[in-house]
């Protein structure tokens, strides 16, 4: 039997360059820390070997600052590495895993060519190293001739699709689901799906160890197999993420209910460790929608990592209170008057009008809230 | 309000007291001339109310007539609200005032605290600049110079205004609310853009330089990634090609062909040398038929040659023969006429011998003729030559032309010197008596003349004597001179041997006569000379005499010969031409001998040659034959030719087995393959070189991590693209909401200040008909607009203004009269620029304004007001 911790998709060098200075350093952080976490998750089980199924990088040229990073981390940890290239940082002559060959300590082996290698006596690991980003070939086909002495473990690496997920039929490194069983494999680990998933008895993806996308709720980890000769193996999913990137839809109609909604997320997880895509949607009174996005901005937003709000679905009907907090009468509520007359023209600028008309329900609270100091 | 009665005393040119009285309730026209003082009358007024008691600022001492020192006073009579009240002021000195109304008087602070709440202002700053605080009155108290200013009221007026405003409009702008809103939206708005031609700023500006920098940055990450993937492709293809020309330099099929093709070059050249060694083989069997068949023709040539010979031999001699007979012949022949010649050419000498003697004898007697004839001819001529002699002495004697000039000019000098001499001379003529001796100077004279030059003695016998002293100096010299010139004279007449000047010209002619006759003479001489060709004698005297000298003495006698010269001549000549014939005739023989003895030469010569010739093709057929006889050379020649045939044989299929194999092809192949081989190592070279370059490239510029820039560069502009359009974005809401709020108040004012305008608009329109008026946020006339278009006040005319000025003025007037403000409107000097149709609409305005309210029209042009209904006031 073998222990081995299955990983994939770490994504390093992903420059996340539409958040703020801050978050886009605790996350890139977050990647690296994670292959600290791989290393010792596979001393908690035991395991001597963690297998990459590719995309260890986000691109195929990254900096020799990431290549470092990475490298002295794993160099930390008491295993040995098997990093595979993926579409993201496939292999080309001279490019980037010739830099980390270069590099690498002996604890790390870069398997780029489709030959099997011996791990250790008794298990040889059979890559499917990717040569192009897209490559219309099954990369793993080759694993059928494989040559291995009998009776040593067979442990595929491949980086690709499930020919099940290709709903358009379009997919590019398309793996059969039954190529642990037609190369006679004891464990396929498969990388480029970025959450877990098992694909029959002996095939599964692990996921990326550190979510970085939107649309992925659990959070990152790995898999712990223990390979067997002639059995099925045996694996189970272990968390080694640590920011959650949670997408959230709010249908909200008073600041009641985002007040709701909030503690609820709160109690579902850590909002520091939170990034939020947030869409509020329904119609709310100008009033409500204003003390919304005050609640959001003053409170929520300054306790998630990350906040990406979107409002625009959120539709605001000024009602006649909110009016009339602007101005019951005179050139304000002339403005008022002109603006809302916009917002239901609906012609090109009634976003525009709609958010001028709140600018000036917020510039009149403002006034008021200075006139009572 | 109604101003009753007014009084003034020491305030500025009214020293005296003066009060005017009997104002009315409505229009009142107060004429007076021009420095009167109208305007001082309103200063005084303005003073009363306005100017606290106890000010001593400049302006109230400029109320203090100039020179005084008196205490300015000012009294005024007025009702307000149908209630009377007295006011009386006095400046500067014990200064006081005092209000007395119905309710009683009031005096000092508390007269001017009654006198603000009741005319509605505010306590001022006492040197008439704060306008702001004068309220309505002062407002429409209006002087000379500011009736012109369209300009915005005071601030009480305005707010009185805005209370009247507020409570008939029942609208309000929002006020402070309104302002600061809009403030801060304009605020938060240039922050971004400017206001005015709403170009970015701020934090826009700076987003959008952002964006344009990020898109630079994108851009160039992804050439550079580009160049990075180019150069990757290259490395690739680079290191593909190295693969397939290692494979192709190693490729089994290539040595496999490259040795067959050695093998075919080693057969192929061994095919070529047997060939080329057969073709020479048959060369040399054509040589040897060739020298076969030569030795053939050879022996044939040298039986034709003896044969020929043989037979020239045979010819020769017989030619010999026939040439020696001719020769014979011609032998005798010539030497018969040699003997012919031979006696002709003796006859000849004979005839010759005879001619040549007779012709000596001849000569000789010809010469001693002649030499007679000279001898005569000699003797002639010694005659003649004595004549010719004394012809010669004598014209010899001739005078040169200039000898006799001289002589001619001595004899003049002598002749004049004498004369000179006889000038000085004291002449002394003595006549003696018979017998008388004379002595001159002791010596005894017998002269009867006697030139004394010197103190001379004469003395005649005994009688005595008598010295004669010619006078001093010059007699000496004179004498001199005279003997000079005549001795010079005598001496040439010496050298010349004449005696006198015409002595030498008769001299002369004589010499001249005889040079005459001495030509002739010649020419005689020369004519007796001819000259003796047959004496060998030339011309001339000379060789005459040269001739005769030579002859001697003694003459032989010479007998005449007898010969017949002619006819000797003629037999000479006959035996001359005989000779001739006989001696051409010789030549002849002779000739024909010569010919003869060269044709036998020849024929001798030829003779030999043949017999040579004949020898030499003998000897010649002998060595030919030492070769072999003919039968031996034609059975060599065909064993010749039978070989030759055989090696022709062999050399084909020599040949035809060398070209089966192309050796230059082969070598070609050989050679391409070679070829091949060393460029795909020289490329093999360079690819390696190349793909160490590439490889550095890759690694210098991997390290950089260009696609990781790349990606990063495209999320940094995703992100501020992002970030710009958030700002744009609120810059437009922003944009969109000051434009609804300038619309909102631009609106709100209009509505607001209807009432004014309306009211204004009652009195403009009959002004200017069609006339729209705008008022701004202070109440100030903005503009008008006629006909749609506006016009700012400030580009109106200026009587235009002025009547704008008072009307907006009755407008506001108006408004606080119905508020219930004490209103009492006074003009300095109104509606000096207006023309006559103006005037007479804003009188009439004025009239009916003046039914609602107290109007006081101070003016000096009584005849512009004339036709005004109204009471008036004359100031005395």
């Amino acid at each position: 039997m073998l222990k081995i911790i299955h990983s994939a998709d770490w994504q390093l060098g992903k420059p996340f360059g539409r958040f703020a200075t801050d978050v886009r350093n605790a996350l890139a952080e977050a990647r690296l820390d994670a292959i600290d976490r791989l290393g010792e998750t596979a001393a908690t089980v035991g395991a001597g070997h963690i297998v990459v199924a590719g995309d260890v990088f986000d691109n195929v040229e990254p900096g020799d600052r990431i290549v470092m990073q990475a490298l002295s981390r794993m160099e930390r940890a008491p295993v040995t590495w098997w990093l595979m290239p993926g579409n993201h940082d496939h292999a080309r002559a001279g490019g980037l895993w010739s830099r980390v060959r270069a590099k690498a300590p002996a604890s790390v082996r870069i398997v780029d060519v489709p030959e099997p290698v011996e791990m250790e006596e008794g298990a040889w690991l059979l890559p499917a190293p990717l040569e192009h980003r897209k490559t219309t070939n099954d990369p793993t086909a080759a694993m059928v001739d494989m040559a291995t002495p009998p009776g040593a473990l067979r442990i595929g690496l491949a980086h690709g699709s499930i020919t099940e997920f290709g709903a358009s039929g379009e997919s590019s490194n398309i793996i059969p689901p039954d190529r642990a069983k037609s190369a006679g494999l004891d464990y396929l680990a498969l990388g480029d799906w970025h959450g877990y998933l098992t694909v029959g008895d002996r095939t599964a993806y692990s996921g990326t160890p550190e979510i970085d996308r939107f649309g992925r709720e659990e959070p990152g980890g790995c898999i712990g197999v223990d390979v067997r000769s002639g059995e099925t193996p045996e694996f189970k999913r272990i968390e080694t993420g640590r920011y959650r990137w949670l997408d959230r839809r709010w249908n909200v109609a008073s600041i009641d209910q985002l007040d709701r909604e909030i503690s609820d997320l709160r109690f579902e997880a850590r909002l520091s460790d939170v990034l939020l895509s947030l869409k509020l949607t329904g119609v709310t009174s100008l009033a409500d929608r204003v003390a919304m996005f005050a609640a959001i901005e003053d409170r929520l937003a300054h306790e998630v990592r990350h906040l990406e709000l979107a409002t625009e679905e959120l539709i605001a009907q000024p009602m006649a209170e909110d009016v009339a907090r602007i101005d019951v009468q005179g050139a304000l509520a002339d403005a008022t008057a002109t603006l809302r007359a916009r917002i239901e023209g609906s012609g090109p600028d009634a976003a525009i009008a709609a958010a001028a008309l709140e600018r000036l329900y917020i510039e009149a609270l403002r006034f008021d809230a200075e006139a009572v100091r | 309000m109604i101003i009753k009665s007014l009084e003034v005393a020491n305030f500025r040119k009214f020293r005296d007291p003066l009060r005017i009285e009997g104002f009315t309730d409505g229009l009142n026209i107060v004429v007076e001339p021009n420095e009167t003082g109208k305007s001082t009358l309103l200063e005084a007024l303005r003073a009363a109310f306005f100017i606290r008691y106890s000010a001593k600022t400049e302006l109230v001492r400029s109320y203090v007539p100039i020179g005084d020192d008196v205490a300015p006073r000012v009294s005024v009579g007025f009702h307000v609200r149908g209630e009377p009240w007295t006011l009386e002021k006095q400046f500067m000195k014990s200064p006081s005032v005092r209000l007395a109304g119905s309710s009683g008087r009031k005096e000092s602070d508390a007269a001017e605290e009654t006198l603000q709440e009741l005319l509605g202002f505010e306590r001022g700053n006492n040197r008439g600049s704060d306008l702001e605080t004068r309220g309505p009155l002062g407002m429409l108290w209006v002087e000379q110079a500011t009736a012109l200013a369209v300009e915005s009221p005071n601030r009480i007026v305005r707010d009185t205004v805005r209370g009247v405003l507020e409570s008939e409009v029942g609208a309000v702008t929002g006020g402070r609310r309104f302002d600061a809103i809009r403030s801060n939206v304009e605020v938060a708005y240039s922050a971004l853009r400017t206001p005015t031609t709403g170009k970015s700023r701020g934090d826009l500006a700076s987003a959008e330089v952002r964006v344009a920098a990020a898109t630079e940055a994108r851009q160039a990450a992804e050439a550079n990634f580009r160049e990075y993937e180019s150069t990757l492709g290259e490395l690739e293809t680079a290191k593909s090609r190295l693969k397939i020309l290692e494979r192709d330099l190693v490729d089994p099929e290539v040595s496999a062909q490259r040795k067959k093709l050695e093998a075919d070059l080693n057969t192929a050249e061994t095919a070529a040398l047997r060939s080329s060694a057969a073709e020479a083989q048959l060369g040399r069997a054509d040589e040897v038929v060739k020298s076969a068949a030569l030795r053939i023709d050879r022996l044939d040539g040298a039986e034709q040659r003896v044969a020929t010979a043989e037979s020239l031999v045979e010819e020769a001699q017989s030619k010999r023969e026939e040439v020696q007979s001719k020769l014979d012949t011609t032998s005798n022949e010539e030497k018969s006429q040699r003997q012919a010649l031979e006696a002709a050419r003796e006859v000849s000498g004979k005839a010759d011998a005879e001619l040549h003697a007779a012709r000596e004898r001849s000569r000789v007697f010809a010469t001693a003729a002649g030499a007679r004839r000279s001898i005569e001819a000699r003797k002639a001529l010694a005659g003649l030559e004595e004549r010719e002699r004394e012809l010669e002495g004598e014209s010899a004697r001739g005078i040169g032309g200039d000898d006799l000039d001289l002589v001619a000019k001595l004899e003049l000098a002598a002749i004049q010197a004498r004369a000179r001499f006889e000038a000085g001379v004291v002449k002394v003529e003595v006549e003696l008596s018979e017998g008388a001796s004379l002595r001159i100077d002791g010596e005894a004279a017998d002269a009867g003349s006697v030139d004394v030059f010197k103190a001379t003695r004469f003395e005649m016998g005994d009688a005595g004597g008598i010295i004669v002293r010619p006078p001093e100096g010059a007699s000496l010299t004179i004498e001199a001179d005279l003997a000079a010139a005549e001795g010079e004279r005598d001496a040439v007449l010496k050298r010349l041997g004449i005696k006198s000047h015409s002595d030498g010209i008769a001299l002369n002619e004589r010499a001249a006569a005889a040079a005459r006759e001495l030509i002739a003479l010649r020419k005689q001489i020369a004519a007796m000379c001819p000259g003796d060709p047959s004496i060998a004698l030339a011309p001339g005297a000379d060789a005459l005499r040269a001739y005769v000298a030579s002859l001697g003495e003694v003459l032989t006698d010479v007998r005449v010969p007898t010969d017949d010269i002619d006819a000797l001549q003629t037999a000479v000549t006959d035996a001359k031409l005989r000779e001739a014939s006989v001696s051409g005739r010789r030549e002849d023989a002779r000739e024909a001998l010569s010919k003869a003895e060269r044709d036998k030469a020849k024929a001798d010569a030829d003779l030999a040659g043949a017999i040579r010739e004949s020898d030499a093709a003998s000897e010649n057929l002998q060595n030919v034959l030492i070769a072999g006889g003919r039968d031996d050379l034609e059975a060599a020649l065909q064993k010749a030719q039978r070989d030759r045939a055989a090696k022709l044989d062999a050399s084909e299929s020599a040949r035809e087995g060398s070209s089966a194999f192309d050796a230059d092809a082969i070598r070609r192949r050989l050679e391409n393959i070679d070829r091949a081989t060393k460029r795909a190592g020289e490329e093999r070279l360079e690819l390696t070189a190349a793909i160490a370059t590439l490889e550095s490239a890759i690694l210098r510029e991997g390290t950089v991590g260009p696609a990781g820039r790349v990606a990063e560069t495209r999320d940094e502009e995703e992100a501020a693209i992002f970030a710009c359009e958030r700002l744009k974005q609120e810059a437009d809401t922003l944009d969109m909401l000051r434009k609804a709020l300038a619309h909102a108040a631009e609106e709100a004012s209009r509505r607001f200040l209807a009432p004014v305008t309306a009211r204004a608009g009652r009195y403009i329109q009959r002004l200017l008909p069609g006339c729209d008026l705008s008022f701004s946020d202070e109440l100030e006339l903005a503009g008008v607009s006629r006909a749609g278009i506006d016009e700012a006040c400030g580009g109106l005319s200026r009587g235009t203004q002025e009547q704008l000025a008072i009307l907006t003025r009755l407008a506001f007037a108006d408004l606080l009269l119905e508020d219930g403000a004490p209103i009492s409107l006074i003009l300095d000097d109104p509606l000096v620029y207006s023309d006559d149709a103006r005037l007479e609409t804003m009188t009439d305005i004025l009239q009916d304004a003046a039914k609602r309210m107290q109007v006081i029209l101070l003016t000096c042009r009584s005849k512009a007001f004339r036709h005004v209904d109204a009471n008036r006031i004359f100031l005395k």
